[in-house]
This record gives C-alpha cells, structure tokens and sequence, in this order.
C-alpha cells in the first residue's frame, strides 16, 4: 500500500498523529499555491489552517478517487471563497465578483523580503549541493524528485536494485539536509548578535 | 539489517513504505522531536527544490494540532452511516412495492376473472393498461427512493 494511502487510512481511523505527517507533509505546497492565487502570505496561511481542520473533520467522505491534495485544494479554495463571501455580503457585493475582485479585497501582502531572501537563498545553496553530489546520488534524487518517478523506475533506469535506489536518494538528502541545518543555525547566530 | 529511521523517513516521504513501516514511523515521528524536526525539514527540502513555494511559510502543523486538541474535534463519520441510509432507503422502496403488489392483488384477480368470463380483446386492453399503470407507479417509486437517497 502507498504510505500515503496508510496515513489517509490512519486518519479516517482517528489517528491524529498519521493526520499531523500529512499536514506537515502538504502544508508547504499548500500555502504555496494559496498565496500564488492570493499574494498574501498571511491569508494564505489562516486559510491553510482552516482548511486541514476542515480536511481532518471530514476526511471520512473523501472516497480517494482523487490525489489527498486535490481534495485539500478545493477545501482551501472554498474555504476561502466562503471568507470572502462573508466579506461581500457585509458590503452588499455580488458574488459574482469575488474573482474579479479577489485581490483589491483581501489586499495584495507580498511576503516579506527576509521570507523571500530566506527561502531564495536556501534554494540556492540545496541546488549548489545537488550539482555537487555524486553523479549517481544526483541522478537518483533529479529523477525522483524533479521527474516524479518511484523507486522502482528509478532502479529501472539507473540499472540497479530498488534498494539502492532508496539508499542513494536518503543519501542525498542527507546530504540537503545538512545544508538546511547550517543554513538555520546561520540564522539563528544572526539573530542573537 | 533494518534501515534507520531517517533511511524509512526517506522512503516516507516520498510514499515507498509499507503499511506496517508507515505505522511505525508515525509513532516515532510523534515520540521523538529530533525525528518530528527531520521530517518537517525533509519535507520543506522538497517543497523548496521542486518551487513549489517562493517564500518561507511558517510551520502550521502545530498550529492545526493544537486547535485539533483544544476544540475537541471530531470527525464526522461518513462511511457506515451512508451505508445505513441506503439500507434504509432500499428497506423502504422494497416495503412500499409490496404494499402496492397486496393493494393491486384483489384487482388483478378480478381481471383474472373477467378475462375467463369476456372476450379476448377487452380483457387484453384491461390487462395492458393495469401493465402501464403499474410500470409508472413503480418508476415513480424508484424516483422518489432515489430522490431522497440523495438528500
């Protein structure tokens, strides 16, 4: 079984903590794509949450005909239409224009430039230790990361067992990891001087 | 030799793992915050190297858990009672069938009746027109059973 579809199963089952790895685990693309419709970090974020609450009450009826981050979208989306509505209707607005006016209502709050610095300048770095790595790290990680293929298609391709395939793809993100830890622990120095 | 942890966090990530690791790595995430810390990082890693943000959004996952715990909330449970409604509904349009089969019963005995006692033709016409009587009574069951399945 996809480990995903375990933590959905788990979920469904109540299991709070299997609900919180999915959360942790779609949070970043969600309010990603929230914030590339809205540009506003902040409502991005509120939206966000609201919508994995909404996410946890009713994942019972979600028949997994769809991907889990499909149906989490949608939730968002008319989570956040629903807010605005509201908004509208204080304003006697017409529905019909929240689309259209989306944007001038909810205010465009672009992130701030230390978030955008912060994340360009990780994003920088993690490529630089990709195009660093070993040829056959590298290609493991650029095909299952940036290709989307699974490890069995990877092996496929690398001609190679799948067990060498996960262990090359832990190897590199060990190896992203470490970037991110010195990156954070730069931060941090930065902000106690 | 079994992997490490962070090997099978690997492989969570990106869905490699069994039911029975995914359960165990669920606990593990849960009862140890260096694990927890790794497995956020991993993840944001992953959402940085493949765009799908441009920014640096805070983590909400404890957020959402701690307004999970505080508010007591619980999931509404979909499956088994759409499952009872359904029953229910079915339960229902079988009931009113039959009642209608007994209601019918003592007419289509008389037409038996009658068919023995009167010509062919208009006891053909009877019968056919007690047919097409019957087929839009049933039809508009189906309906209504549907209709209310629905809601």
């Amino acid at each position: 079984m996809n480990s995903e579809k375990t933590l959905i199963k788990l979920s469904k089952e109540g299991n709070k903590n299997a609900f919180e790895a999915l959360v942790i685990k779609h949070q970043d693309k969600l309010m990603g794509s929230l914030n590339k419709l809205f540009k506003n970090p902040t409502f991005s974020e509120d939206i966000a949450q609201e919508a994995f609450i909404k996410a946890y009450i009713n994942i019972g009826s979600f028949k997994e005909d769809s991907a889990f981050f499909t149906w989490l979208y949608r939730i968002a989306v008319n989570t956040a239409k629903n807010h605005l509505s509201s908004k509208y209707n204080k304003n006697e607005i017409m529905e019909s224009e929240i689309d259209e006016s989306i944007l001038t209502h909810i205010g465009i709050d672009s992130p701030s430039p230390e978030s955008i610095l912060e994340a360009n300048t990780l994003r920088d770095r993690l490529f630089q230790c990709l195009n660093d790595m070993p040829e056959e790290i590298k290609s493991a990680i650029t095909l299952r990361e940036f290709n989307g293929l699974n490890y069995e298609e990877i092996a496929k391709i690398c001609n190679c067992p799948v067990g060498t395939v996960r262990s090359r793809i832990f190897r590199g993100r060990q190896l992203l990891d470490e970037i991110q830890i010195s990156i954070n622990n730069e931060a941090k120095s930065n902000n106690g001087r | 030799m079994e992997d490490s942890i962070e090997h099978r966090l690997s492989a969570l990530l990106d869905g490699e793992t069994s039911e029975f690791e995914t359960r165990r790595l669920i606990e593990e995430i849960n009862k140890n915050p260096e694990i927890k810390d790794l497995w956020i990082r991993m993840n944001k890693t992953k959402s940085l190297l493949t765009a799908e943000i441009d920014f640096s959004p805070r983590n909400i996952a404890s957020t959402v858990m701690e307004e999970l715990d505080a508010s007591d909330i619980k999931q509404i449970k979909f499956s088994k009672d759409e499952k009872s409604k359904q029953l229910k509904y079915y339960g229902f349009a079988f009931g009113f069938l039959l009642s209608l089969g007994l209601v019918f019963q003592p007419f289509i005995a008389q037409e038996e009746e009658s068919f023995q006692s009167t010509s062919v033709i208009p006891a053909l016409s009877i019968g056919i027109s007690r047919y097409h009587q019957m087929k839009a009574i049933y039809k508009r069951s189906v309906t209504i059973c549907r209709v209310a399945s629905r809601k």
